[in-house]
């Protein structure tokens, strides 16, 4: 049943760039884009157990990498989508021997720094444009007329891959071992889970997804800036939508990125207040029901299977 | 010379300040081994709440500095006693979730309420009056608030080691668990920690106010601060938090001198270079235990 609406709700997506407006075309792009961010810090607070407040890094690493390495060497963008993801697990990689020495609150935080290092960085250096960014010169090589419609297509390939991979992680033995290594990490290691390894995999997988969700969003916009591709919000949003949709499941982010664009579309008329919704929606969760809103959906519906 | 004396005691004065941030998540972090990721925030709702008082009453921003540590105070409570004592537990996430919601709708609400204009505390007279020390000119108010960390320091170092109370959140924070055992009401313990730490944050608030200015938006880049004054200075004792303070604003004022486009870039450095070298801070026990 479960895996009969996912495949019709996956068609409907894909067949959206020929039912939808360019404006109902471009939110629903957003949406999967926040929730292929959203599923990769899943991956490592929901199903790994560390929470990082730093991934908008990840998020501007992929975006800076299409811009930078399209404009330099004559490749399409579109290539370029999966390697800025595997250049923003190359950033992740890099940061491992400073942040896997931090746990829990430390590591948090510690990842918040190492982003704003990175965004420093980037607006300082003339190769990224400085602090006014950069065009996408590579526009002129390709069709820009079917820019949204392939921006869209990638994002949902990659958000429906993200959520798959996650599904696949909870059917498989490594899966069990994330699990016990977010449950006590020292009985873990005691039992033979190699947790460092783990931990590391993880943390460089959700990098690359995040490097390419910012890949795709920023290809949409035809223009990169540290404010907005370094800009905490895409941390912060996909801790909203995994909070309040259930952290560690998969339904829950795509519960929760559907309630973040309702809500946003909603109070656009009263900027800031969507964020101060959702702020509140996320401390109630946490106090009153901590798995969330696929929590409340296996209350009302006990038939459905938990392992979605 | 004469620069690298400014240097030094620029940083010196500054890291009093930096230092009560810190102070105030180092004790709540020794004592509940959880973070406030709104402690940036409750600072700066501590100076706009003075902004509110100081245009209604007709006195001195510093006679209302103290009321509105005791408002910071009594949110500290209410927040740790309704909120954060339901989701305590050995896994962190919780407690860093609710706290990292706390801070975003505070943020957004003193953005709708004060909009995101950069602003500052008139303290009149205060603010230019200076004097001069062997050829130096120092400012009464960067001295004044240097003193006054200090004194504040001085005044919760007593309270830790002589009083009771003081006894009881020492240990607390070495074992949570034994404490329950000798009728200490751990929760209480935690309201108390939580009540002194928002207070401070919003003491120091205030002071940067005063200082120089703030913006809504300033809550972030001071939980970083006050993040790297406890990894910097070290865990276990209030000093340690002294030291990082102190450590950091030297290297902040340096950095502002020989390269005023850094921001806060070579803290940031300073605090990877910590974690690679001595994870343990200037002077304290490890972090990561």
């Amino acid at each position: 049943m479960t895996r009969a609406l996912a495949v019709v709700i996956f068609a409907a997506l894909a067949a959206a760039p020929a039912l939808l407006d360019v404006g109902g075309l471009a939110l629903l792009t957003e949406m999967l884009v926040l929730l292929a961010i959203a599923q990769s810090w899943n991956l490592l607070a929901g199903y790994g157990g560390l929470l990082s407040l730093g991934h908008h890094a990840f998020v501007a690493a992929g975006a800076y990498l299409l811009f930078a390495v399209t404009r330099d060497l004559p490749v399409s963008p579109y290539i370029m989508v999966p390697l800025a993801g595997a250049g923003a697990a190359l950033l992740a990689l890099a940061l491992t021997p400073v942040l896997f020495r931090l746990r829990e609150v430390y590591f948090a935080i510690g990842m918040w720094v190492a982003a704003e290092i990175v965004k420093i960085a980037v607006s300082r250096l003339d190769y990224f444009g400085a602090s006014s960014g950069l065009p996408l010169y590579a526009a002129r090589r390709i069709d820009t007329s079917w820019l949204p419609a392939s921006a869209h297509w990638f994002a949902l390939a990659l958000a429906a891959g993200l959520c798959l991979g996650l599904w696949r992680l909870q059917q498989s033995p490594y899966g069990l071992h994330v699990h016990a290594m977010r449950d006590d990490e020292t009985a873990a290691r005691s039992l033979g889970v190699k947790t460092r390894r783990i931990k590391g995999t993880i943390f460089v997988l959700s990098a690359a997804g995040c490097g390419m969700a910012g890949a795709i969003s920023f290809l949409g916009t035809l223009y990169v800036s540290p404010v907005a591709a370094f800009d905490i919000n895409w941390t912060v949003n996909a801790i909203f939508i995994c909070v309040i949709g259930g952290l560690g499941t998969i339904r829950g982010p795509v519960l929760g990125a559907l309630l973040f664009v309702l809500l946003r579309e909603g109070l656009a008329a009263y900027p800031g207040w969507s964020q101060i919704a959702l702020g509140v929606i996320a401390v109630a969760v946490m106090l009153m029901a901590p798995r969330g809103l696929s929590g409340l959906l296996d209350r009302l519906l006990p038939n459905t299977r938990r392992a979605v | 010379m004469n620069a690298a004396i400014e240097i030094l005691m620029n940083g010196l004065f500054l890291g009093g300040l930096y230092a009560l941030f810190g102070l105030g998540l180092s004790l709540i972090f020794g004592v509940m081994r959880i973070a406030n990721i709104a402690h940036g925030e409750l600072a700066i709702a501590g100076a706009l709440a003075l902004f509110t008082l100081s245009a209604d009453w007709p006195v001195s921003p510093l006679l209302l500095m103290p009321l509105v540590c005791a408002g910071a105070f009594a949110f500290g409570w209410l927040l740790q006693a309704q909120l954060l004592n339901r989701v305590l537990s050995p896994d962190p996430m919780p407690a860093l979730l609710v706290t990292f919601g706390l801070s975003v709708v505070m943020q957004n609400a003193m953005v709708g309420l004060y909009g995101a204009n950069s602003r500052s505390i008139d303290l009149g007279a205060v603010k230019t009056a200076n004097l001069t020390i062997a050829g130096q000119t120092i400012g009464w108010l960067p001295l004044g608030i240097f003193l006054l960390s200090l004194a504040l320091f001085g005044g919760l170092h007593l309270v830790l080691r002589k009083t009771r109370l003081g006894r009881a959140v020492r240990a607390t924070s070495d074992d949570a668990e034994t404490v329950a055992l000798f009728a200490i009401r751990r929760r209480r313990i935690f309201a108390v920690a939580m009540a002194v730490s928002a207070a401070c944050a919003a003491l120091a608030g205030m002071l940067l106010a005063s200082r120089s200015s703030i913006t809504p938006f300033s809550g972030a880049e001071r939980l970083l601060i006050a993040f790297e004054v406890i990894v910097i200075g070290g865990l276990g004792s209030i000093w340690a938090s002294y030291l990082g303070g102190i450590a950091l604003a030297l290297v902040h004022v340096a950095g502002f001198y020989f390269d005023p486009a850094s921001g806060l870039l070579y803290g940031h450095l300073l605090l990877l270079v910590f974690l690679l070298i001595r994870p343990q801070g200037l002077a304290g026990k490890a972090v990561t235990r």
